[in-house]
C-alpha cells in the first residue's frame, strides 16, 4: 500500500499520511466490505484516493509535486539490462498525472488485473485495459530506449 | 491481463526499485475482522467519485436552505413560466437570435443583424467558450485555461448578470468541453484525459447543474470509459447523448456496444447489436440522438485490441435500432444533426490537401451538398504528434475553431481560426456571409421563438 502512495505521490512523507489515514478509513469503514475477497484492491483503493487527495491538496498549497531529477543526479540502479534507468523512470512518473500513475502502481506492484482495477477505480475492465495499454504506449515512447 | 512484454518487465523492475522495499501486512486477519460488520455505506465507485469531486459536502442545515430554495426557484419558474411565451422545445426550429463568443478571455454576444456587439463578461479572468443554453435564457463558458485542472465552468444570463459556477476549478484533472443537456437545467463537463487532442473528449463525463445549487457529479461510471471513443465533439451545444427534449435516456458508445442507459444511470441494453456483429470487432463513439428522438447517429470504428484504427463509417438507425444504414459520405465523425431533423452536417477531408470542408447530407435520401465555402486547411500548433491509439501531443491540430447549424436550421455558422471573423454559410445557397466581429471561439447561436 505504502508503495503503491510512493508512486503516485512522488513523496515519502505523503504515502505515510496516505497510509494512515487510509488505515483509519478502513478501520472505521472494514463493515461495508461486502466481498471479503475484494478487500485488498479495497484496501489500496482507499489509499490510493487518499494519496491523490493529499497531493491534490498540497499542490494547491504549491508545497509539492512529484521532483523532477536532472542529469548527473543518478541513483542507485540495478543492471540496467533488467531495469529502466531510475532517473529516466522518476522523470516519466513525474510527467504523468496522478491517476496513471496510480494505475501503474496498482497494476505492477499491487499485482492488480483488470478485474481488480476496475473495481478499484469503478471503471469497466475493458477501459483500464485501454487506458493501461495507451500509458504503456506512452512509457515505452519515453523510455524504450532508456 | 496478457502475459507481460519484456517492456512491461523492466518498468515493473523499476517502479519496484523505486517505491522503496516491501513491508508485510497480516491481510488475512484483517479479511476475518471484515466479515464481522453489515452497514453498506458507500461503493468503491461511490467513494472513488467523491474524491474526483473535491467540491464541498453540504452540512445538513445547508441543505436544508438549499432545498428551500430550489422549492422556491422551481415554485418562481412555474410562475414566470407560465407567463411567457415559451420557445419550442430542442425538437424543432427556432429563431436565431444573438450570438455569444469570446474574445481576448471576455465573453460577448453579438447582433448578426445589426452588427454590434456588446461584453457581458469581463475581467482580469480568462473566459472562452461560451454556449447558449438551448432554450436561450443562459450562456455557459470556461473560465481558466480549458485545457488545465484550473478550468471552472460559469453560467451567466445573456447579459452577463447572475453569474454561477456550475463547476469549481480543480474538478478536471486536465481539460473540460461542456455542452448544455436538452431541458437547459444541466451541463456535461467531458474531462479529458489525454492532453490536447483534436476537439473532441475521450475522459470521464461529469453532470453539472447549471444553478450551480448541486454539486457536480461523475457519469462515468456507472458510463463506461472507453479512451479514444468521445461521447460528443468541440461542435456540440447541447449534449448530444441525451435524449431530447429531457435526457430520460443517455447513449453510451463503448468497444463492442452501443449502450443505452435510463435517467437513473440504470442499463437498458444494447442496440443493434445483431445488426452490428458484422462488423466486429469494432468501437462505437460520438452516439447522437435526431432532436425529435426518433433516430440515432454513431460513429463505427475499426479496433485492433485496445486501438481505434479507422473510422469504418457513420452509421443512422431508428431509436429502436431497425433500419441501420451508413451515410456513405466519406465524413468525419464530427457531425451534427440540424434542427428539423432532415439532415446531418459533417466535416470531410478535403483530398487537394489536408484540411477540411462541412458537407450536409439529407438523412432520408442520402443526397450530399458539400459547402465550399466552408472549406479550411489544417492547422497545427505546438508539438503535434500522433499514435495510433490517440494523441500523447503538447500542441493542436485542428481544422475548426467550431461549427454549429443556426437554430432555424438555414446555415452554418463557424469559425476557422482564433482571431478572424467567423462566417455563416446559407445551406441551400452555399453563399458566405462575414460576421462583422474578431472572435476567439465557436460562434454559439442563441435560440428565440421563430417569428
Amino acid at each position: 500500500m505504502r508503495r503503491v502512495c510512493v508512486v503516485i505521490a512522488g513523496d515519502e512523507t505523503i504515502a505515510d499520511d496516505a497510509v494512515a489515514a487510509a488505515w483509519s478509513i478502513a478501520w472505521r469503514k472494514l463493515g461495508s466490505l461486502r466481498d471479503p475477497a475484494r478487500l485488498r484492491p479495497w484496501l489500496v483503493s482507499v489509499a490510493v484516493n487518499e494519496a491523490r487527495q493529499l497531493l491534490r491538496s498540497r499542490r494547491r498549497r504549491s508545497l509539492i509535486e512529484v521532483p523532477v531529477i536532472q542529469v548527473g543526479e543518478q541513483t542507485s540502479g540495478l543492471d540496467p539490462g533488467s531495469t529502466i534507468n531510475s532517473i529516466d523512470l522518476r522523470n516519466a512518473l513525474a510527467r504523468l498525472d496522478p491517476n496513471d500513475r496510480a494505475l501503474l502502481a496498482m497494476r505492477y506492484l499491487a499485482g492488480f488485473d483488470a478485474t481488480e482495477l476496475a473495481y478499484a477505480t469503478g471503471r469497466s475492465p475493458s477501459g483500464m485495459r485501454a487506458r493501461l495499454a495507451r500509458l504503456l504506449r506512452r512509457l515505452e515512447r519515453e523510455l524504450g530506449d532508456a | 491481463m496478457h502475459e507481460q512484454s519484456t517492456f512491461e518487465r523492466r518498468l515493473a523492475a523499476g517502479l519496484e526499485e523505486y517505491a522503496g522495499p516491501r513491508r508485510s501486512v497480516d491481510a488475512a486477519a484483517i479479511a476475518r475482522t471484515a466479515t464481522s460488520r453489515v452497514a453498506l455505506r458507500h461503493s468503491i465507485p461511490q467513494r472513488f467519485s467523491a474524491l474526483v469531486a473535491p467540491a464541498p459536502r453540504l452540512e445538513w442545515p445547508a441543505v436544508g436552505i438549499m432545498a428551500l430554495l430550489v422549492l422556491a426557484l422551481a415554485v418562481g419558474a412555474v410562475i414566470v413560466g407560465s407567463q411567457q411565451r415559451r420557445l419550442p422545445a430542442v425538437v424543432e426550429p427556432a429563431g436565431n437570435g444573438l450570438i455569444a463568443y469570446s474574445s481576448g478571455g471576455d465573453i460577448y454576444v453579438g447582433d448578426p443583424v445589426a452588427g454590434t456587439t456588446t461584453a457581458i463578461v469581463t475581467g482580469p479572468a480568462t473566459d472562452s467558450w461560451p454556449i447558449f443554453s438551448p432554450d436561450g435564457t443562459h450562456i455557459a463558458f470556461v473560465r481558466g485555461d480549458p485545457w488545465s485542472d484550473d478550468a471552472s465552468v460559469v453560467v451567466v444570463s445573456p447579459d452577463g448578470s447572475d453569474e454561477v459556477v456550475a463547476m469549481p476549478a480543480g474538478f478536471s484533472e486536465r481539460g473540460i468541453g461542456i455542452a448544455w443537456t436538452p431541458d437547459s437545467a444541466s451541463l456535461v463537463a467531458n474531462l479529458d484525459t489525454a492532453p490536447l487532442t483534436t476537439p473532441s473528449f475521450d475522459g470521464e463525463l461529469a453532470l453539472l447543474d447549471a444553478s450551480g445549487l448541486v454539486e457536480p457529479r461523475l457519469l462515468t461510471p456507472p458510463l463506461p470509459i472507453s479512451p479514444g471513443a468521445p461521447y460528443f465533439n468541440a461542435n456540440s451545444g447541447v449534449a448530444p447523448m441525451f435524449r431530447p427534449p429531457n435526457g430520460d435516456l443517455i447513449l453510451s458508445g463503448d468497444y463492442d456496444a452501443l449502450n443505452v442507459f435510463d435517467a437513473d444511470m440504470r442499463s437498458s441494453g444494447q442496440l443493434a447489436r445483431q445488426a452490428l456483429s458484422g462488423f466486429e470487432p469494432y468501437g462505437v463513439s460520438t452516439p447522437a440522438w435526431s432532436p425529435d428522438g426518433s433516430m440515432i447517429s454513431f460513429s463505427l470504428h475499426r479496433v485492433n485490441g485496445n486501438q481505434w484504427v479507422g473510422l469504418i463509417d457513420v452509421f443512422v438507425m431508428n431509436a429502436d435500432g431497425s433500419s441501420l444504414r451508413p451515410l456513405k459520405g466519406d465524413i468525419s465523425w464530427m457531425l451534427a444533426w440540424s434542427p428539423d431533423g432532415s439532415m446531418i452536417a459533417a466535416q470531410r477531408g478535403r483530398t487537394d490537401r489536408e484540411g477540411a470542408v462541412i458537407v450536409v447530407i439529407d438523412v432520408s435520401s442520402g443526397v450530399v451538398r458539400v459547402l465550399e465555402a466552408t472549406s479550411v486547411e489544417t492547422k497545427v500548433e505546438g508539438d503535434w504528434s500522433l499514435d495510433s491509439g490517440g494523441s500523447s501531443s503538447t500542441g493542436r491540430k485542428w481544422d475548426y475553431e467550431g461549427w454549429s447549424w443556426s437554430p432555424n436550421g438555414r446555415s452554418i455558422v463557424l469559425l476557422e481560426r482564433h482571431g478572424t471573423r467567423p462566417l455563416t454559410v446559407d445551406v441551400e445557397t452555399g453563399l458566405a456571409t462575414q460576421l462583422p466581429w474578431e472572435a476567439d471561439s465557436a460562434p454559439s447561436w442563441q435560440r428565440i421563438t421563430a417569428r
